[in-house]
């Protein structure tokens, strides 16, 4: 059974064609195996829609911030008119339809970045939480929501508080009398901050305070709090709101601060599906089933994380896609003086690169993987029946999604930057785009739970399957993903007795190598963590102290496994034809084995390679694939690759032909070859006549 | 003592700096010296005559009135540097450094224009012409003529034989003919070629009548009118637009279409050509002619080495003075937040850094020594030749690797620092989006990293069959004198088995003397087995080799070499150091980078069988967190030596009286129109009427 793949447009012949010949399979056959042909599908149709809208022309010169939050704003606006979802996906299971859902914004983000940001936030986000937290006395809201009345925000971080949520010190105060609760900012360093839509244009927020009732605190809770009144987006008496500023990018994106002054708003307020407090002021806990609660405020989490997953992984095939073709076209250097090589024949160039056009596959498939995870476990949850092992299935999805998006984000910033440093000067041109990906990505690090506290969960849940394979030799993991630590003691006395580099060069080997690694670093972090806690009887100084080479490592290297885990399975699923195996197979290995190349030190510590050959194996290994690679990896990025406006580098488009568009853009940018409109402060007056100009 | 130092205000910093263990004024006149203290002050003060110098704008300009801005700041830089260096006599190290610190990080656009038009042009011509060129230097200083430096094309950037911009000599008109022959020869990326140069320093293909090529070769090249801007009938030249960073820059592009200029606008220092048209040089091989054209470029290295760490000592005063400040989470609901320079992996994201400028900032000083006593050796016309060219290649060595290293590191300290300050280090107001912007460049100009770190690999590799042959090894700077023992090196093993022994200094310039040697004996064994057994053709089996023996060969080498160079010329700077406390600190920090940068080298000492066996791994890492947890009270304090003035910080998290908060609110409530509805509000709550659909 072959897939169609009619639908994929013809790449433009150019001067890429002498590689893309060397190819030894079909380009648009591996791009259903990166992509789901019906999600697929449906980007094209976003894409091919924006790329027609004249809202959505690029600007032809950086544009103010503020200027950039109106387009930003505007671009919004038309978005939310297109209907994209299939005629059928409104009556879809919650599963396809959430699918559907974040594929539309997938599209939007690889493309505006900043506008998928807003709309994320501003809609998606609200709309979850009001789902998940509310009650049907907040149904109106979201319907007028779903009919594009309201925009709005989710304000949770405050000036002095992110990670740790729960000294955040926005209070809601309870009023009998009037039946409302009154909130308060106490200073500066409590106004909540880092809003995304809340600067400039949102008109409702959901806002996070500690509730209380006289004097009792009863933690925090979710309140919809109106913001500006709709018909003049003039803020309300009793806050002070406003726009953050400038940032490193993103700037389309109107980031607000607010404080509140005995701000006044309805009890119904409240998002009261967990607990409650009724008119005469009595506080009510209403969970029935504790772990759909979990599941529901677990949603809202992670939907933000799979989402920056698979969009860094799109990043980083897109800054690959331009380094590579770019690498293939640019000429330097040569054997003899009349011969010149593209640069992507260099080794040094190739091991550069192509490890991130590995990660790339690799991390795409492994985000769709984690999406699919996400979205049975919601469905799931949504369900009446009650599932046995849920709540374990819950927490293995999330320390999935904790290791696997810092794992993305940080693949995908190293990676921007190395493709990068490798267009050389004409990679720092703005026109070339690796600026606005880096500046793009370095949010995503930091955001929706900053990547080295994230990591933490990863390890922590790690850590109790090991206590439990300790206490009662058995682990919780319903997609077993970690349950080869059952079989400890015989990992634990895994050697490595290879001597040729096909001993390396091959997946079992690598799996090998993770399985004795995850062992091995549990097994650390555990008894580090038991001598820290004898002596300092603190568990969380225990916690603290066990992370750097050890709890952080772990996660690491389990997010690494993971994600290869699932690479290897989707790439033997029957749909995958014979020709692509031994392409899909090499950028399995030299993704595993670059990533082992980190780790090299944790195998000789602990005992895993006494033969010293062990590095050198793993260095050759690399530097073999590498070269196999090199005839091939054209086409690879040809089926990683969003069509060129998406990509939208001078550097990179399909066509290959670089200096064409260097040319043009250096011809057509507005005033490049005018004299500035200030040169009358510059010019010398005494300038001396030096009689260098010769006279024809 | 030290009365050009003074103190900081109080605030929230004031904690750790009552716990430093030493005073912070006599480290940092042990550190930087007098004379740098009182030059840079100087500067200082100079520079806050000039109100265009110290313009902060909340909002990023236009492009065309930051190119505006930035030019205006170029002129009073200029005239800072001009005034300073009339009334004060200080040497050029010492100089060069308080450049770096202060202009530098002022003001980056600024300052690297100012090089390209003032200083770069100058010593082109000043190295490459003879006394019919002596005016363009004057004109240039004076400030009547603005210049730049013309070398990249458009496709040919990093390998610089590969040009094919020509000027080729008319002996009817006795005049160079400058000709671009297409798009991808265009000159481009020259700093203030944009906009405003009216000279450049052009590098062509020297072309004789006779239709011989005769290598690349300077130009002076008459670009605009200086009166009105325009530019000459002949060269079509452009501004290149945006970039990532340093948008203040005017970087163009020029294309020639048969542009005349005069015979005499040959700096014709290593070759002329006569009236008839006859080349003359003195230098016969091409290929010695080709390295002196572009021989001076290891000063630009040189700085670039100091402004890096410069940029550097920024971010980390900025993230670290941040995670002093900012508390987060607490061991129990009843105890207090505590700040996050408390915990051991924030320690370890931020101190290495901080260590890494420590180290540089002696070897930068070290360096720029050498190459002050180098430029009198070349002053003094010295009949020595040989000990000059030796000198010049050694110094190449150095510069290509230390260039290559400080870029990376200052790299990946801004990245850190910027994730270490989390969702706050993300604002514009922090100053760390455009530190790594403006950075960022380091890694790919004046020598591509990657590229120009081969150099100092190539220069290590032609000295191990000396060591083969059992001869003598003897470089004028010394830097490689224990090659002569590698012999007995190569058979040593790692032997520290605590802290102590790990950390002492002779032990850890052993352990990097090892690895120098061994990188080099492997690197060379590379090279030849890859050259011996190549199917590639006789004339190319050198090229092949070369290249494929640099991925963890010959790039660790030079990292390596250039490593134990900094690390020898830090322990020679502390064992000058008199007060105990000092001493004691800066061995820790001495400790701490060079254990950090031994981390990254772990599999290479067991790959070479220099240790065996878990311990050397695992008192590695203890130690780096040792040596974290033993600086951490003292990190506010040894920030506060290398600290920019905060006019210069300029980020709201990093101002040297701590109050983060403050600054924060302060900057979110003045940004302009902060807290009013957008002036196209009318366009939100009448959008149905503005979008409409094409489909």
């Amino acid at each position: 059974m072959s897939a169609d793949t009619s639908f994929i447009e013809d790449l433009p012949a150019g001067p890429l064609d002498a590689y893309r010949k060397k190819a030894k399979f079909d380009w648009k056959k591996l791009k259903l195996v990166f992509e789901d042909v019906n999600l697929l599908k449906m980007k094209l149709k976003v894409w091919n829609a924006l790329e027609k809208d004249s809202i959505f022309q690029r600007p032809e010169k950086e544009l103010l911030t503020k200027e950039q939050k109106r387009i930003a704003a505007l671009q919004l606006q038309q978005f939310r008119k297109y209907k994209f979802m299939p005629t059928n996906g409104q009556k879809a299971s919650i599963k396809d339809r959430a699918r559907y859902l974040m594929t539309i914004n997938e599209a939007l983000a690889a493309a505006y970045p900043d506008v998928s940001v807003k709309q994320a936030l501003g809609v998606f986000l609200f709309q979850n939480t009001l789902a998940t937290l509310g009650t049907e006395r907040h149904q109106h809201i979201i319907e007028a929501l779903w009919n594009r009345q309201i925009l709005s925000a989710l304000a949770l971080t405050e000036v002095a508080h992110g990670s740790d949520a729960k000294n955040m010190r926005t209070t809601a105060v309870y009023d009998k009398e009037t039946q409302e609760f009154i909130i308060n900012t106490p200073d500066f360093k409590a106004a909540k901050c880092w809003v995304g839509n809340l600067g400039k244009t949102c008109t409702v927020a959901l806002v996070f305070a500690q509730l209380y009732i006289g004097d009792q605190c009863y933690g925090l809770h979710a309140f919809v709090v109106p913001i500006r009144n709709p018909k003049t987006l003039l803020p309300y008496p009793g806050i002070i709101v406003g726009d953050i500023g400038e940032k490193i990018g993103l700037n389309g994106v109107d980031n607000g601060f607010i404080m509140f002054q005995n701000y006044k708003i309805p009890r119904e307020n409240l998002l009261n599906k967990i607990s409650d407090v009724t008119p005469e002021g009595e506080y009510e806990s209403r969970i029935s089933d504790p772990t759909k609660i979990l599941g529901a405020t677990l949603e809202n989490l992670l939907a933000g994380r799979v989402g920056t997953m698979q969009e860094s992984a799109n990043n980083l095939a897109c800054a690959v896609t331009i380094a590579i073709r770019y690498a293939a076209v640019r000429t330097q250097f040569g054997p003899s003086n009349n011969e010149e090589l593209p640069i992507i024949e260099y080794q040094l160039h190739q091991w550069r690169l192509f490890p991130y056009v590995a990660a790339a596959s690799i991390l795409k498939i492994f985000s769709t993987a984690a999406i699919r995870h996400y979205l049975n476990v919601i469905e799931i949850s949504h369900t009446e029946t009650t599932v046995d092992n849920l709540n374990d299935m819950i927490s293995e999805v999330h320390a999935i999604i904790s290791a696997g998006k810092p794992l993305t984000t940080w693949a995908c910033r190293d990676g921007i930057q190395e493709c990068r440093e490798c267009c050389g000067g004409h990679g720092y041109l703005k026109a070339a785009r690796f600026g606005e990906l880096r500046d793009t990505i370095d949010a995503r690090i930091t955001y929706e739970g900053d990547n080295n506290v994230l990591v933490q969960q990863t390890s922590n849940w790690l850590l109790r399957q090991w206590h439990s394979v300790l206490e009662e030799g058995q682990v919780c993991s319903p997609l077993s993903t970690c349950s080869f630590l059952k079989d400890h003691l015989v990992i634990l006395k895994f050697k490595f007795n290879g001597s040729t580099v096909q001993d390396v060069k091959n997946i079992n080997f690598i799996t090998r190598c993770y399985q004795w690694l995850i062992t091995y670093l549990v097994k650390i972090t555990h008894d580090k963590q038991t001598a820290l806690l004898e002596h300092s009887k603190c568990k969380f100084t225990a916690r603290n102290d066990s992370q750097v080479y050890k709890a952080a490592i772990l996660s690491r290297v389990y997010g690494e496994f993971v994600a290869l885990k699932y690479y290897w399975k989707r790439i033997n699923r029957n749909d995958v034809e014979i020709s692509l195996r031994p392409i899909l197979e090499t950028l399995g290995i030299l993704y595993g084995l670059s990533c082992l190349d980190k780790h090299l030190v944790y195998l000789y510590q602990g005992g895993f390679a006494n033969n010293h050959s062990l590095s050198e194996l793993v260095k050759n290994g690399i530097l073999d694939v590498c070269s196999l690679l090199k005839s091939d990896v054209v086409a690879v990025v040809d089926a990683l690759a969003p069509p060129d406006f998406v990509i939208n580098s001078i550097l990179g488009k399909a066509d290959g032909k670089l200096y064409e568009h260097i040319q043009a853009e250096f011809f057509n940018n507005p005033g490049a070859m005018s004299r500035p409109s200030w040169w009358r402060e510059i010019k010398v007056d005494n300038a001396p006549e030096l009689k260098i100009r010769s006279k024809l | 003592m030290a009365n050009c130092l003074s103190d900081f205000p109080p605030g929230p910093l004031d904690k750790y700096r009552k716990l430093a263990s030493f005073d912070w004024k006599q480290l940092s006149l042990f550190l930087n010296g007098e004379e740098f203290l009182n030059y840079r002050n100087e500067l200082y003060n100079e520079i806050l005559k000039y109100s265009v110098l110290l313009e902060q704008t909340d909002q990023t300009p236009t492009l065309d009135e930051l190119r505006r801005k930035t030019t205006q700041k170029v002129f009073a830089l200029k005239l800072v540097r001009d005034s300073v260096t009339a009334r004060t006599n200080c040497n050029y190290a010492d100089m060069s450094f308080a450049e770096s610190s202060l202009a530098y990080l002022l003001d980056p656009s600024a300052s690297v224009k100012r090089s390209v038009t003032f200083y770069m042009f100058t010593s082109v011509i000043a190295s490459m012409g003879t006394e019919r060129h002596r005016h363009f230097i004057e004109n240039c200083l004076n400030g009547e003529i603005l210049g730049c430096f013309g070398l990249t094309e458009i496709g040919h950037g990093s390998n610089t034989r590969g040009m094919r911009t020509t000027a080729t000599y008319d002996p009817a008109s006795r005049q160079f003919i400058l000709h671009s022959p297409d798009f991808q020869a265009a000159k481009c990326w020259v700093g203030s070629l944009g906009q405003t140069a009216t000279h450049g320093a052009i590098f062509a293909q020297l072309v004789t009548p006779d239709g011989i090529k005769h290598g690349l070769h300077a130009f002076v090249v008459p670009i605009r009118d200086s009166k009105t801007l325009v530019p000459y009938p002949g060269v079509k030249v452009g501004d290149m637009g945006e970039k990532i960073g340093l948008n203040g820059v005017d970087n163009g592009f020029i294309m020639f279409d048969q542009y005349h200029i005069p015979r005499e606008n040959l700096l014709n220092k290593i070759g002329d050509v006569t009236e008839d048209g006859r080349y003359v040089a003195d230098i016969t091989d091409p290929n010695r002619r080709h390295g002196a054209a572009l021989g001076n470029l290891s000063d630009g290295r040189i700085n670039i080495t100091s402004v890096n760490m410069c940029y550097l000592s920024k971010a980390v005063t900025i993230a670290i003075r941040y995670a002093a400040v900012r508390k987060q989470f607490s061991a129990t609901e009843d105890d207090e937040e505590i700040p996050i320079l408390e915990y051991q992996s924030h320690q370890h994201r931020l101190l290495p850094h901080l260590a890494t400028f420590y180290a540089f900032r002696t070897f930068c000083k070290y360096l720029l020594e050498e190459r002050d006593k180098f430029q009198l050796l070349l002053n003094k016309k010295s009949i020595d030749v040989h000990r000059i060219t030796n000198t010049g290649l050694e110094l190449h060595a150095i510069s290509s690797a230390c260039k290559s290293l400080a870029g990376w590191y200052a790299r990946d300290a801004i990245q850190e620092c910027r994730e270490a300050c989390a969702g706050h280090g993300y604002l514009k107001a922090s100053g760390l989006g455009e530190l790594r912007s403006n950075q960022d460049v380091c890694c790919t100009y004046e020598g591509e990293n990657h590229v120009l770190i081969q150099q100092t690999s190539n220069w290590l590799l032609r000295l191990w069959p000396l060591v083969l042959k059992g001869k003598s090894v003897s470089t004028p700077l010394n830097t490689v004198e224990f090659l002569n023992r590698a012999p007995q090196i190569l058979t040593s093993k790692f032997t520290p088995n605590s802290f102590e022994e790990l950390t002492e200094p002779k032990n850890i310039l052993d352990t990097f003397q090892w690895l120098v040697c061994y990188l080099l004996k492997l690197s060379f064994e590379k090279y030849e087995s890859l050259k011996q057994h190549s199917l590639h053709s006789v004339e190319s089996k050198a090229f092949w080799a070369k290249n494929d023996s640099q991925v963890f060969y010959a790039k660790s080498l030079s990292i390596a070499y250039i490593q134990h160079l900094i690390l020898t010329a830090m322990s020679d700077k502390i064992s000058k150091a008199a007060d105990f406390k000092i001493k004691t600190v800066l061995e820790k920090l001495f400790a701490l980078f060079a254990v950090t940068c031994l981390e990254k080298h772990i599999p290479f000492l067991y790959a070479g069988s220099y240790a065996s066996g878990p311990t050397a791994a695992v008192l590695i890492q203890d130690s780096i967190l040792r040596l974290c947890k033993s600086i951490k009270n003292d990190a506010i304090a040894l920030v506060d030596v290398i600290a920019p003035p905060d006019f210069i910080v300029n980020s709201v998290l990093g101002y040297s009286d701590g109050q983060v908060y403050k600054h924060l609110e302060a900057a979110m409530l003045r940004a302009p129109g902060a807290l009013s509805r957008p002036s196209w509000w009318k366009e939100i709550t009448n959008w149905k009427k503005n979008i409409h659909s094409k489909l």
